[in-house]
Order: C-alpha cells, then sequence, then structure tokens
C-alpha cells in the first residue's frame, strides 16, 4: 500500500501547515501524515521553517517601529477634525437661513421667547435634578461615545483567563457621581442604575472613567443582560473561540449589537425575569 | 426623549445583518476606527517599511489606511474582512507613495538597506550566535526574491490567509500558493546548507 501511497509534497504539507487546504484535503493529508514517519518529520521541519522565517522578517523590522501613541494621538486628533468637517455644513446652513432678515426677525422672536419660558420655569433644587435624569428616560442604553469611548489595560489572554471568578469591581463613589454628573444625571436615582464598565474588567476594560457609564436596571437591555454577554465574551475569548481585541471592540462599539451577534438573537434572553434582577440588584457603592 | 422612542431607535438601526453596511454615528465609527489602529498598526507598518518605505513615510501611509477606513465606514461601506482591507490599501498607498518618491532613489536605498540590516539590538551576543546565521541566510533568500513572492511571503508572515493575499497584491488565489510554495522551497535548500 505505502508503494501506491507516495509521500507527499512539500508544498502540500506546506498548505496543511497553513490551514490552507480544503477539508476534504486536509483530512487525507493528516490521515497520511499519521501513518508516515517520513512526512510527518518533514512536516515539522516545515513548521518550524515557516515559523522561524517569520521571526526572522519580523525582528528585523521591528526594531525600527517607534512607539505607537504619538501616531494614535494624530489619527484621533484627524478623525475628530474630519468628524467636525463632516457637521460644519449643517452649523453653515443654518447660520445662512439666520442672516436672512425676515427669519433672522423670525428667529429672534423665538429665541427671546425661548429665554422668557426658561426663566419663567426654570427648575430649581431636586426636583429640577430629577427632570434632567428623567430627559433620559431609563438612562442612555448605549454610552455616549464622547464621554465613554472605552478604556482597557494591556492585558494578554491568559491574564484575563487567570480566574473564572466573576470580576466584581464597583467604581468609588465619588467616581460614580462623576459618571452621573457628566451624564447629566445629577440626582437621578442611583439605585436604579449600576456605574458599569463598558469593557468589563473580565476582558481587561479598566475603572477609567471613560469606560464608565450610568446603566439602567430596568430598561429591557439593561445591566443584566449586558452581564450576559460579558460572561458570554469572557468564556468565547477563554476557549479561544474569540480574540480578545475583538471582544474588547465588539463590545465599545455597540454592546447591544454585539449581544445579538453572539447570541444569535434580537432580544434579551432574560428580558423581564424579576428574579434575576431582584438577586443582582445590589446596593449601589 | 422616551425610553419606547429610544428602544424604537436603536431597534432600526440594528435590523440589518451585524457584518453587512450598517449606519453608525461618527463618533461610534472613530472608536471602532482606532480599535482597529491598535490592532493592526505594528502590521501594517512593518509591511510597508518592508516593501522599501522609510519608518516616517510608512507612519504617514498607515494614517492615511486609517483616515480612508472611517470614509468608508461613514459611507456604510462593506465590514467584511476588513483585515484584508487595510492591508489591501496600506499596500496600495505605500506603492503609490514608493514610486512617487523614485526621483529620490538614493534617500529610498539609504532606509530601506537600514531596515534590511537592522538586527534586532535587544538580543544579547549568545542569542544572536545561536539564531542570527540561520535567520540571516533566511533574510539573504527573502531579500532576494521577486518582489511579489516577497510580498506574499510577508503578507503570510503577518497572518493573512492566502485568499487575503491575492485580494491585497492583485493575484490570483492559485498564483499566490504557487508563490508562497516555491519561496518556501528556496528557504528549505538554504535552510539545508
Amino acid at each position: 500500500m505505502r508503494a501506491r501511497n507516495p509521500h507527499l509534497t512539500d508544498a502540500e504539507l506546506l498548505w496543511g501547515a497553513d490551514g490552507e487546504l480544503s477539508s476534504r484535503r486536509a483530512r487525507k493529508l493528516q490521515a497520511h501524515i499519521a501513518e508516515c514517519d517520513t512526512c510527518r518529520a518533514r512536516m515539522k521541519q516545515i513548521e518550524n521553517l515557516v515559523a522561524t522565517a517569520a521571526h526572522s522578517y519580523r525582528d528585523t523590522l521591528d526594531s525600527p517601529l517607534p512607539p505607537a501613541a504619538a501616531s494614535r494621538a494624530a489619527l484621533q486628533s484627524r478623525l475628530a477634525a474630519e468628524s467636525e468637517a463632516h457637521r460644519a455644513p449643517r452649523i453653515r446652513e443654518l447660520a445662512a437661513i439666520l442672516r436672512a432678515p425676515a427669519w433672522g426677525y423670525v428667529a429672534g422672536v423665538l429665541v427671546l421667547g425661548a429665554i422668557w419660558l426658561a426663566l419663567r420655569y426654570q427648575p430649581i433644587g431636586p426636583a429640577g435634578r430629577n427632570e434632567v435624569a428623567g430627559a433620559y428616560g431609563a438612562g442612555p442604553l448605549i454610552p455616549d461615545a464622547n464621554l465613554t469611548p472605552g478604556a482597557v489595560a494591556i492585558v494578554t489572554v491568559n491574564q484575563v483567563c487567570a480566574t473564572d471568578e466573576p470580576v466584581e469591581r464597583r467604581p468609588p463613589l465619588s467616581v460614580q457621581q462623576a459618571v452621573f454628573h457628566e451624564y447629566g444625571m445629577d440626582g437621578a436615582p442611583a439605585q436604579e442604575y449600576e456605574v458599569d464598565h463598558l469593557i468589563t474588567p473580565a476582558l481587561g476594560g479598566t475603572d477609567d472613567i471613560r469606560n464608565l457609564w450610568p446603566e439602567s436596571y430596568s430598561s429591557d437591555w439593561n445591566a443584566h443582560v449586558k452581564d450576559e454577554l460579558e460572561d458570554h465574551l469572557h468564556n468565547l475569548v477563554c476557549e479561544g473561540k474569540l480574540d480578545l481585541a475583538t471582544a474588547q471592540r465588539d463590545m465599545a462599539t455597540n454592546w447591544i449589537s454585539a449581544y445579538k451577534k453572539y447570541f444569535h438573537t434580537d432580544k434579551p434572553l432574560l428580558h423581564n425575569s424579576s428574579l434575576i434582577t431582584d438577586r443582582k440588584r445590589l446596593p449601589n457603592g | 426623549m422616551s425610553t419606547r422612542t429610544q428602544n424604537a431607535a436603536i431597534d432600526l438601526a440594528l435590523t440589518g445583518p451585524i457584518d453587512a453596511a450598517v449606519p453608525h454615528a461618527p463618533e461610534m465609527i472613530e472608536r471602532e476606527v482606532i480599535v482597529l489602529f491598535d490592532e493592526f498598526r505594528d502590521r501594517l507598518l512593518r509591511y510597508v517599511v518592508s516593501i522599501g518605505l522609510s519608518v516616517h513615510d510608512g507612519e504617514d501611509v498607515v494614517q492615511e489606511v486609517f483616515l480612508n477606513l472611517f470614509r468608508h465606514l461613514k459611507l456604510g461601506g462593506p465590514r467584511a474582512n476588513l483585515r484584508g482591507w487595510v492591508f489591501r490599501v496600506a499596500h496600495n498607498l505605500a506603492l503609490k507613495q514608493r514610486n512617487g518618491r523614485q526621483k529620490q532613489q538614493a534617500r529610498i536605498a539609504a532606509d530601506t538597506g537600514a531596515a534590511a540590516t537592522a538586527i534586532d539590538p535587544r538580543a544579547n551576543p549568545e542569542e544572536q550566535l545561536a539564531n542570527s546565521q540561520r535567520q540571516q541566510r533566511l533574510q539573504v533568500v527573502m531579500q532576494a526574491l521577486p518582489e511579489l513572492d516577497r510580498w506574499c511571503l510577508y503578507l503570510r508572515a503577518e497572518g493573512l490567509r492566502y485568499r487575503e493575499i491575492a485580494g491585497v497584491v492583485g493575484m490570483s488565489l492559485g498564483a499566490v500558493s504557487n508563490s508562497i510554495a516555491k519561496s518556501m522551497e528556496r528557504l528549505m535548500r538554504a535552510d539545508r546548507r
């Protein structure tokens, strides 16, 4: 049989090592090298050479590379300018409308009327603050990208997977208050919100205020629903089924989209589970 | 805005498939682009330097890649295989930049020479003794490969699949497979010596 089963070519072994064969051919290759000592040894040599060549390429070029921080900051600033330039025409259009004499008169009357109304009915004290919180309804479902872009520490998969214990980290009260304040929700009932990490510490998220936002316990897409996603993504990362950076990015970009994507559902799976809501409604702090 | 209105708005925005062209707020796309920058910056910079740009020009190219990515995503461009997308744009911009520098040939030669001979200063002498002969031998072979073959090999070293490499360098999948196999054959021969 062996005589009719010649050794595999180096190209076939290389494509197999690179995972580029069709599943049928990959199975045949695996079956062959399981039986053939020569091809198995050759496969190891090829894998070693591939790794050394890649290493050599990276090592040679890594040393002249400057750190990314300055370049990253420059990109952030250029992206912000680009977004601003996108918004600017609308402002110019509005200014042009307001420059027209008749519209200018109408706008002036409206502005004065608005100021009068604001002075006449200006809310004072706690009632006013609650009204501000009320403007959010049950709070923002996804955080404000400017206030909470997400922040992560430099961690490896091994570090985030070192323990299966949930990383339950409550930010200090002063930080929680600062978060409510920046969201214009001073005086909102704190027990109805979790000052939550956008990127969970279980996936490398930090306590930086840019990673914190007031998340409602009572809306459909609430803090408990997000906890499910956090656990699920943590498991996928630790099982090697999901890249850590992808998990962080999906969580930071839009956690509701991520939930729908990873649970293959359009609705929260544990929505309306009062047991869970009651169990997890912890005292704030 | 009431909660109900917010829910309706978000449900409306998320009805399409996740990887399809979903409109996003510019702020969200900004964040997404920065996350992708963090993931790919070093790999893209290394690659564009490897194909002949100075580090300084390479940084400019990488910035342009991510500005282009921002515009692409803002216009609702496809999100499937963004890794292949950023490498393809980086490759094209790098070649354009390099061709624009043809008149400054002497400077290019100096820059690429510096990159090619920059052996890692972090390795201690013993490690260098153990590794450098083999690595330098492989480096010499890689440098001597035809440019297209070298690109394929470098992109492979950056973790791209053959199909992605084909998209970046504008070759067929079969041609990429053969190119990499041929280059590895040459590396093997050099390694045996």
